[in-house]
């Protein structure tokens, strides 16, 4: 590991002017659970960490007449079930339940989770790809079976988005919070994981400069009900081989709303707008969520290794919808 | 022990890790089966429990001397390449740096027939320079200051590719070698045949043929590989985590040319080894290099993916088997034509070996065996718990089961049809053998009887029963010397060489010799992994570990427990024959006079009593082998093709078990190790370069305790064993020996579908689920 200089700040504006002042070569810590393997692996060597962990303001989770605003820092494991604000927001909850180990969620930070790097097999093993700065995926014609089965064909990176909160937070109206010394932003969740292909080798549209201070989101419709699924290889320490969020509002047999989202398939949380319109305003029964499933993947296109993605996605997709109804289907 | 006794010697043989090797033995002096017993046979604590859980024990990894610099290895990115030219200069200006090395410096200083460092990789992950600086950063950073210029030679991945025509040849005999310890014919397999088998299968009335597929898997100790080496003069002190001090110390004096009585190997403690750490391994001989040439003590540990990248796994395998029956499910003939990809060096052909189930877990008067070993460019193998034969159960096992469901045969019952009273390839008796009770006993805790075909099980979530079993052979045997000595206040010290890895040797030794002396645990206390201080052994390996070092410490006890008596006898004018020891007294057994061992111990002219025994040989025509079956209770999930194993039964026989509760832990822990190998576990690498993708613990998936079943239920199913003075066979390896079949056959028999590749993943599940039944 290199060396590098660790500053803490003791305000928000503190942070920022030092971030302003390392001149692109600051890395945020928050647990550190992704910065550290970053820099042992060396894809990572920044000069200055500059740790968030004392700034009281980045952390904790707040109900506003809107929704709710969850700190950066605030910990994966914190963001349970038993925390009043959150309870609209199950698919949340269960993803964040979702990631890792207990030891992982007691330190891994929300805002950490959405900046992670993708946990590419190729990436992680120091090959030389568009994300660690090349021109050329190592692992397309390699050991696929990791690699993403939609949208890949818009993407020069085949590597899935790694994050189960990132999935949940799809399904609602999700913004984040950019912060740099010289003003705010507040980028749609979409967009915030969704670089310009020209800069394959980043995963978010964060500056250098700034910093993810909160994620905010809206307090869904009235009756919404939401719920996640991951389907690993392994019971826990493992990253989703596929994983589905549904946020559903029922009435009478109806779906009067819906958003789905598929995680583990693409470069970034995918919106499965095909199958939300196969199924809003309609009667939901398992024969119609099955097909709206199937349509949504009908889009997807594999490699040699990674095809059975297609039949995760499907169920995974099913069974969200099924756990956020409860026993209304 | 009688003069005469000590003199004689006799050839004995023993089994190690499926080898039967013949060594000589002295006979030893027969002692009485134990009657009743105070400790052996109790679920004693953990005697260095406390020292773990508090971190007072010094593993490897936690040794640190004054002046202890940091080594480090540039290892190839090559699957194959020759070094052009090696730039050191850069590196070793590096303030910090006091010792660089690279292979002209260390020509001639050789490891299992390899040259130390290499001066053309052969694999990607092989060590090509070393250096060591005063701290670890350091040290990374001067390896990134060598300059290497690569001529990439062509390279061979996979057995196929290898095996082709026009293929390059890894080594000038060519890349096809016969797998095992067997002699070698270039290009030939190993071949063992009893009977005709070719005949037998013709004229079978019923026969299958089936291949499988089994991945290479890692050992993940939780202690990476590492040493730590310190010279004094010319004499080398090493701690190493190790299974055998011995062998690392034999290593060590032959590649330096150091007499043993200047070589110290030491490792009380170790995290784990499962095969991989049974000698010396390159790093240790670059951290003595390093030591010896920067004159300060280097510490060489290997980072968690070092430990993955350079090797030491279980070789991958093909299998081809057939098996031919009587309608009535009599089992007629075997064969079984095994590939095994075995790395780059010659020596990876004695790991390439999983015929031996084929052989030996059935009577059948007809098997021809076929072993492959193919050299590729990956790194060398090892033994892995249960060497060959977890690959070989995994096949076998399942064709088992295949052809039960072919004659409408319950897998039980066909099984206990063809079970062998005798050994089937030597024709002799077991000394003991409770397979039959495995089964029969594991079925019925496991409620086989409710078992179901699959055609019944619809739905998503499908429940299924699975079988295996093993033979093993682990009855140790010699060579295996202990030492006690009993001190001037009572208390007692047994040397032994065994390393503890982790299983409970030391708690073990402690209850055979507290048992046998008649004194408290207490006063007891097991030294032990010390070339210099503990006498010699074999590693902890083959399962041998309580069956060879059990009965030494168990004749040392009774020889010190003699000395002691017959200082008593004046003391309490009794003859000796009529004293005994209870309770830390030598007591008179009618009387009942007695007095204390501390004060016979302080009445003594040498103030001290020793004892010095040695494993005694193995009994003559008689097979000893360790047995085990197991049953898997699964449920399937056909939405998404993920296994999890509900229930776990696990009967065995290897003896008497000294200890229930580490007896039982280490059980379970192989249990979950073929957990692992059956639905997670495997080596991944780039099929380009070769190089490994997988080499940590994210992404080379060992279970979880969420993966385990809640309980993992263990059944003790042995007849009484007479080939020990213990009574005692091994049980390190029987119990991940079955797991993956009995997983597979529980997978099988829930969906209708035979997984005949491990791991059994989502994809391949759910591949198989919707492929025609």
């Amino acid at each position: 590991m290199k060396p590098f200089k660790l500053l803490t700040p003791e305000s928000l504006t503190q942070a920022l002017a030092m971030f302003w002042g390392s001149e692109g070569k600051a890395a945020a810590l928050g647990g550190g659970t992704e910065l550290l393997n970053l820099i042992r692996t060396s894809l990572s060597d920044p000069g200055v960490i500059i740790d968030l962990k004392s700034l009281k303001r980045l952390r904790g989770v707040r109900s506003s007449r809107s929704g709710v605003a969850i700190g950066a820092t605030t910990q994966l494991s914190e963001l349970s079930p038993q925390c009043r604000p959150l309870q609209p927001f199950a698919a949340l909850t269960q993803a964040a339940a979702a990631v890792g180990t207990p030891q992982i969620r007691n330190r891994a930070t929300l805002g950490g989770n959405l900046c992670q790097r993708p946990r590419c097999l190729y990436l992680r093993s120091g090959f030389d790809c568009w994300k660690s700065g090349g021109t050329q995926c190592p692992a397309r014609h390699g050991e696929s079976s990791g690699l993403a089965i939609l949208g890949a064909e818009r993407t020069s990176c085949l590597a899935v988005h790694p994050s189960d909160p990132a999935v949940a937070l799809s399904v609602f109206d999700t913004r984040v919070k950019l912060v740099s010394a010289s003003g705010s932003r507040l980028v749609p969740l979409a967009q915030f994981l969704a670089p310009h292909e020209s800069d394959a080798g980043r995963d978010t549209v964060l500056r250098s400069d700034e910093l993810v201070t909160e994620v905010r989101i809206a307090s869904p419709r009235p009756g919404t009900r939401s719920a996640y699924v991951k389907v690993a290889d392994r019971a826990a320490f493992s990253f989703a081989l596929a994983s589905a969020a549904a946020a559903c509002v029922m009435d009478r047999g109806m779906l009067r709303h819906v958003r789905l989202a598929l995680g583990g398939v693409a470069g970034a949380p995918w919106r499965a707008r095909v199958a939300e319109e196969a199924l809003q305003g309609r009667k939901l029964t398992p024969a119609r969520l099955e097909s709206a499933a199937r349509a949504e993947l009908a889009a997807a296109r594999h490699l040699e290794r990674n095809g059975y993605k297609v039949d995760l996605a499907i169920g995974a997709l099913q069974e969200a919808v099924e756990r956020a109804v409860g026993g209304r289907l | 022990m009688s003069d005469d006794c000590a003199e004689k010697t006799v050839e004995t043989e023993l089994e190690i890790e499926g080898r039967k090797v013949k060594v000589r033995a002295q006979m030893e002096r027969q002692l009485p089966p134990w009657g009743k017993t105070t400790l052996v046979g109790k679920s004693l604590r953990r005697v260095d429990g406390p020292d773990k859980v508090t971190g007072a024990a010094r593993y490897t990894h936690d040794v640190q001397l004054p002046g202890m610099l940091y080594g480090k290895v540039l290892r190839s990115p090559h699957a194959r390449a020759r070094v052009a030219e090696l730039g050191l200069s850069a590196a070793a200006k590096l303030p910090g740096v006091l010792a660089v090395l690279g292979p002209g410096d260390v020509r001639g200083v050789r490891l299992g027939g390899r040259e130390v460092l290499s001066a053309e990789a052969s694999y990607a992950g092989e060590e090509i320079a070393a250096l060591a600086a005063t701290d670890e950063e350091t040290a990374e950073e001067a390896l990134s200051l060598i300059r290497v210029r690569w001529e990439p030679l062509p390279h061979v991945l996979e057995p196929e590719d290898a095996m082709a025509p026009g293929a390059p040849a890894l080594q000038p005999g060519g890349n096809v070698l016969g797998g095992g310890f067997g002699p070698q014919t270039p290009g030939k397999p190993e071949v063992y045949e009893r009977g005709d088998a070719p005949a037998a299968l013709e004229a079978a009335e019923v026969t299958l043929e089936r291949i499988y597929e089994t991945p290479a898997a890692q050992h993940a100790c939780l202690e990476t590989h590492g040493a730590v080496a310190a010279w004094d003069g010319d004499g080398l002190t090493v701690w190493e985590s190790t299974q055998g001090v011995f062998f690392v110390r034999s290593a060590l004096c032959e590649a330096l040319g150091l007499p043993a009585s200047r070589v110290r190997v030491l490792c009380p403690f170790m995290g784990g080894g499962f095969g991989s750490k049974n000698s010396a391994d390159r790093y240790t001989l670059l951290a003595a290099l390093l030591a010896r040439r920067s004159g300060r003590p280097v510490r060489m540990v290997l980072s968690r993916r070092e430990d993955f990248e350079a090797g030491a796994y279980r070789p991958a395998s093909r299998q081809q088997l057939a098996i031919g029956l009587t309608r009535r499910g009599r089992i007629v003939a075997l064969t079984s034509r095994a590939v095994n990809p075995v790395g780059s060096a010659l020596e990876g052909h004695y790991f390439g070996s999983c015929v031996g189930p084929v052989q030996d877990f059935y009577s059948c008067a007809n098997v021809r065996t076929e072993n492959y070993a193919i050299l590729t460019s990956s790194p060398p193998p090892s033994a892995f718990r249960a060497p060959g034969h977890v690959q070989g159960a995994f096949a076998l096992e399942q064709l088992v089961d295949e052809a039960a469901d072919e004659l409408g045969l319950d897998p039980v019952r066909l099984r206990l049809a063809n079970l062998s009273a005798n050994d089937p390839d030597s024709g002799l008796p077991y000394a003991s053998n409770g397979l039959a009770s495995c089964l029969r006993l594991g079925a019925k805790a496991i409620g086989w009887d409710s078992r179901k075909p699959p055609r019944t099980k619809t739905g998503r979530f499908r429940s299924g029963l699975g079988v295996a079993i093993a033979t093993w052979g682990a009855g140790g045997g010699p060579p295996a010397v202990a030492q006690i000595v009993l001190h001037e206040d009572g208390s007692v010290v047994v040397l032994t060489g065994a390393c503890d890895l982790g299983t409970g040797t030391r708690t073990v030794m402690t209850q055979i010799a507290a048992e046998e002396l008649g004194v408290a645990v207490s006063a007891v206390l097991v030294a032990n992994g010390d070339t210099r201080t503990t006498p010699y052994c074999l590693p902890s390996f083959g399962s041998l570990t309580v069956a060879s070092t059990g009965p030494a410490v168990r004749l040392a006890a009774a020889e010190v427990k003699r000395q002691l008596l017959d200082a008593a006898s004046p003391i309490l004018g009794a003859p000796a024959s009529s004293l005994l020891v209870m309770r830390g007294k030598v007591r008179h057994a009618v009387t009942g006079k007695s007095v204390a061992v501390a004060s016979i111990a302080a009445s003594l002219p040498a103030r001290m009593i020793v004892g010095t025994s040695q494993r005694g040989p193995n009994p003559d025509g008689v097979v000893l082998a360790s047995f085990s079956a197991q049953f898997a209770q699964v449920e399937v999930d056909c939405r998404f093709g993920t296994v999890r194993v509900k229930r776990f039964v696990s009967a065995h026989d290897c003896g008497r078990v000294l200890n229930p509760a580490t007896w039982s832990s280490q059980i379970q822990g192989g249990v979950l190790q073929g957990i692992g190998y059956a639905l997670l576990e495997q080596r991944t690498r780039d099929p380009g370069t070769g190089r490994q993708l997988n080499a940590g613990l994210l992404d080379y998936k060992i279970p979880t305790v969420l993966d385990s079943p809640p309980e993992i239920e263990v059944i003790d199913a042995a007849p009484p064993y007479p080939a020990n003075n213990i009574g005692a066979k091994g049980s390190g390896e029987p119990p991940i020996i079955p797991v993956a079949a009995a997983i597979a056959n529980a997978v099988a028999n829930a969906t209708g579908r035979r997984l005949r590749t491990a791991p059994i993943t989502p994809a391949r599940l759910l591949a198989a689920l919707s492929a025609e039944p």
